[in-house]
């Protein structure tokens, strides 16, 4: 085993954070998925309105990899499907039966693993909608079922602010994971590495045959792109598979029960919420019934994911397949006079030009102000100190902004993701768009290089 | 906490103007730079992180400012200190001299400011962006880099000049290569030598002759000893030091320049690597030239690196100039050579070009231009670990 330090980075000292328990809501009525979460796919329907479908039955696959099926989370109706503008499948609502059934794959499962070959796991995992968990970077999309990638990662934590604290809400799932374990190992050979926090990693240790590896640190030291470029760097032409601890226990628990696992343990977080806890949900749950009776007074964001890379979304709308946190925050309301010049004990900051600095430890109520006006790049110096890849940020963010493709790749945007930059944002002055600024050039090149 | 709802209401009242379709919806960067110096605003980030910093442009430059206040009060206190000198008037009390520094030195800030505004201004209406803080630096940072006794017209031509030349016509602040006070400070030397320059200018008397160190030491013969000239000037090292000498307004003592970088580096808001590459440049350069000093060269070559870093805009361009990070370099690697240069450039022009005493200036400037390159050279590097990284 071996341990990494990642000096760079920045915890955001937000309030808000989820006690560690566990909650339940009541059976929901209605449950959903977004094609808008699965990045760079193009969804093609194969039901339709007022259509029966069950658990793990197949709602749309993607245009470009048609063996690529997304599955529906629960049992019953599709009782609405959203678009947006230009006809852009939004969400897909499912208004669930009394009594819940599922697609079958225990013929298959219960012969356990030994045996099975690799093109019959895949072809499996493809049917019963599991695939699109394991991604691929670059460009951090669903990996390519006839890829072969160089190496696997599973990422078993999460440095991001307010995040899902995997060690708490995976308790209990050891064997699960061992399983999916397994599989990886039959799909991608022994090439695969386990990164854990240095506390909370009893949940994994039942897996064998892998490279384990401890990463400390500030966030970014728990996103996998990080672990990425300091155990085995991309280069050019090259795939690694990245999957999500959380994520690799549901196939697991497929491979244990035959079913599309539909139980996840979600964390409420934020100081828009009134409450801040774990709590046990369906997949696809409407984030309206989520924060029932728990949302503060005033505007509030609802972000699926994390406040740093999570998406804006209704109350109408369904968690995201791949987030394992809802968080809340006010949107701002208060001005105040000659803010920039007041001492600022209360405004927390990475640099060091408010007096918040001199209160180590303390933690702040975040809102979703913006905290400036959009300027050019000026100052120089912050960004190296909150990404901890071997690139130049600020080099790259203008190859990007110039769509100069062949020095955005010897930058060595392959490497990267835009959740690698979410700090870069998070303390621009310049209160640049940096996140998406790398997901354009991410599709940029995607598109032409 | 002052109660300025009524300053809100009044705001929010007359908003409506401005916006598009409003009576004055050209002026609405001047409307949007007053609003958002009253109050901060209410707008939230557009997309992920949903959550940003409260450092923003304003809080930057406003540190810049303070910074620079103390080489600011003792420029005013020196300019009334030199003027009584130099009229043979009493220097005792503190009050009256930094009264009448002002008084000399006020007008030549609000015409900078008036001037540089204007063009601020102008280009951020036609181009319709928010108008960028960063002229408030600028705007303190020429009058301070000049003598006091300059021609308020010539502030006004050289202010201008810094602004669209050197800034606006690059596309504003962000996107300039040379530092566009420092630009201003150039046009006006090279223009206009006779009121920058020379030993009639540092003081607001007419006619009054008082040479600045610098020129005092290059003046020294060839195998003299350059302290030995300044001693006998009267120019000791801690009049240099706390800045009794005739110079440009906000040069001349270190001290306040000092506690200027001190507060930069305690807030992070300036490169350490910078101000400390060009200090060691200059002082590494010094004391090689110490070595050399003999019969045959010029006397100013003995000059102890100490007077060196204390005299001239050296220090005050380490520390305000070279560290703007527009201009200078971006990497880190590269900020050690930036600064590095800068301080061996200084030294060189100052003991090799007679027809220059001072060389912090063009020094920068040079390296401004020169800070691309290095740049480019440092991002090679990584490229270059990148792909030896297939190879193995």
């Amino acid at each position: 085993m071996a341990t990494y330090h990642i000096k760079k980075g920045y915890t955001i000292p937000m309030k808000g954070l989820p006690e560690k328990n566990k909650a339940s809501i009541g059976s929901p009525k209605i449950l959903g998925i977004c094609p808008t979460d699965f990045r760079g796919i193009k969804p093609k329907l194969t039901v339709k309105l007022n259509d029966e479908v069950k658990i793990g039955s197949p709602l749309f696959f993607d245009k470009k990899n048609p063996e690529v099926q997304f599955v529906s989370p629960g049992c019953g109706r599709i009782s609405d499907i959203i678009y947006g503008p230009r006809r852009k499948l939004l969400d897909i609502a499912i208004t669930l039966s009394e009594e819940e059934d599922a697609v079958d794959f225990s013929s298959f499962t219960d012969k356990g693993i030994g045996d099975a070959s690799a093109s019959e796991l895949k072809e499996v995992l493809l049917k019963s909608g599991l695939w699109p968990f394991l991604r691929q970077r670059p460009y951090n999309t669903i990996a390519q079922p006839e890829d072969a990638p160089k190496s696997v990662f599973v990422n078993c934590m999460d440095t991001a602010p307010l995040a899902n604290d995997p060690a708490f809400s995976l308790m209990g799932k050891e064997d699960a994971f061992a399983l999916g374990i397994e599989v990886l190992k039959v799909l991608a050979g022994d090439k695969i590495h386990v990164v854990t926090a240095p506390e909370g990693k009893a949940v994994f240790d039942k897996a064998k045959g892998v490279h384990v590896h401890e990463f400390k640190g500030k966030h970014p030291a728990g996103l996998v792109g990080t672990h990425i470029s300091k155990i085995d760097p991309i280069n050019k032409g090259e795939v690694v598979w990245v999957i999500n601890a959380r994520d690799l226990i549901l196939i697991g628990e497929f491979f244990e029960t035959g079913k599309f696992p539909t139980k996840r343990v979600i964390a409420v977080a934020g100081n828009g919420t009134k409450t801040q806890q774990y709590v046990e949900v369906r997949a696809g749950v409407k984030l309206g019934d989520l924060l029932e009776d728990n949302l503060q007074n005033g505007p509030q964001r609802i972000i699926s994911g994390n406040p740093l890379t999570g998406v804006e979304k209704s109350q109408d709308s369904f968690l995201s397949v791949y987030d394992s946190s809802v968080t809340v925050l006010p949107e701002p309301t208060e001005k105040h006079f000659l803010g920039w010049c007041l001492p600022g004990f209360n405004r927390p900051s990475f640099g060091k030009s408010f007096f918040s600095r001199l209160i180590p430890g303390k933690t702040f109520a975040f809102d979703t102000n913006i905290n400036g006006g959009a300027r050019a790049m000026v100052q120089s110096g912050l960004f190296e100190g909150v990404v901890a890849l071997d690139v130049m940020p600020e080099f790259l963010i203008k190859a990007i902004l110039a769509g100069d493709i062949e020095l955005m790749e010897k930058l060595g945007i392959l490497e990267c993701d835009e959740e690698d930059f979410a700090l870069c944002a998070y303390v621009s002055p310049s209160k640049m768009e940096i996140s998406s600024i790398i997901r354009d050039g991410l599709e940029l090149m995607e598109k032409d290089g | 906490m002052v109660n300025v709802k009524f300053l809100q209401n009044i705001l929010e009242k007359h908003e409506h103007h401005f916006k598009k379709g409003g009576k004055f919806e050209k002026l609405y960067p001047l409307w949007e730079a007053q609003e958002t110096i009253l109050f901060t605003q209410t707008k939230g980030a557009p997309g992920a992180p949903h959550v940003r910093d409260s450092l923003d442009a304003k809080r930057l430059m406003t540190v810049v400012i303070v910074a620079l206040l103390p080489a600011l009060f003792f420029g005013a206190y020196n300019t009334g200190l030199q003027n009584a000198l130099a009229a043979g008037e009493t220097t005792s009390q503190i009050g009256p001299l930094l009264i009448s520094g002002f008084i000399t030195i006020l007008p030549i800030i609000i015409v900078s400011y008036a001037a540089g505004g204007f063009w601020e201004v102008l280009f951020s209406v036609v181009r319709k962006h928010e108008i960028n803080e960063g002229f408030l630096v600028t705007g303190i940072l020429f009058p301070l880099i000049l003598p006091a006794s300059i021609p308020l017209w010539q502030v006004a031509v050289g202010i201008s000049f810094g602004v669209v030349i050197g800034k606006e016509v690059f596309g504003g602040t962000g996107m300039n290569i040379l530092n566009p006070a420092l630009t201003a400070r150039a046009f006006l030397y090279f223009s206009y030598p006779v009121q920058i320059s020379g030993d009639k200018v540092w003081t607001t008397v007419d006619g009054f002759s008082g040479a600045t160190p610098l020129a005092t030491a290059a003046q020294t013969s060839s195998g003299g000893n350059a302290m030995d000239s300044l001693a006998q000037a009267g120019v000791t090292l801690s009049d240099l030091f706390y800045g009794f000498v005739p110079g440009s307004i906000g040069e001349t003592s270190a001290l306040a320049i000092l506690i200027g970088a001190a507060l930069l580096l305690i807030t992070g808001i300036a490169s350490w690597r910078i101000m400390l590459s060009v200090a060691v440049g200059a002082i590494i350069t010094s004391v090689g030239f110490n070595q050399l000093a003999g019969d045959n060269l010029p006397g100013i070559l003995s000059l102890d690196w100490k007077y060196q870093m204390t005299m001239g805009g050296l220090l005050f361009g380490a520390v305000f100039m070279a560290t703007d990070p527009v201009t200078g370099c971006r990497t880190n690697t590269g900020k050690y050579i930036y600064g590095f240069l800068i301080g061996m450039l200084t030294i060189l022009v100052r003991l090799w070009n007679p027809a220059y005493p001072e060389g912090a200036m063009l020094a920068i400037l040079f390296m401004n231009v020169f800070a691309p390159l290095i740049d480019h050279y440092v991002v090679e590097a990584n490229i270059k670990r990148r792909l030896s990284r297939v190879q193995v």
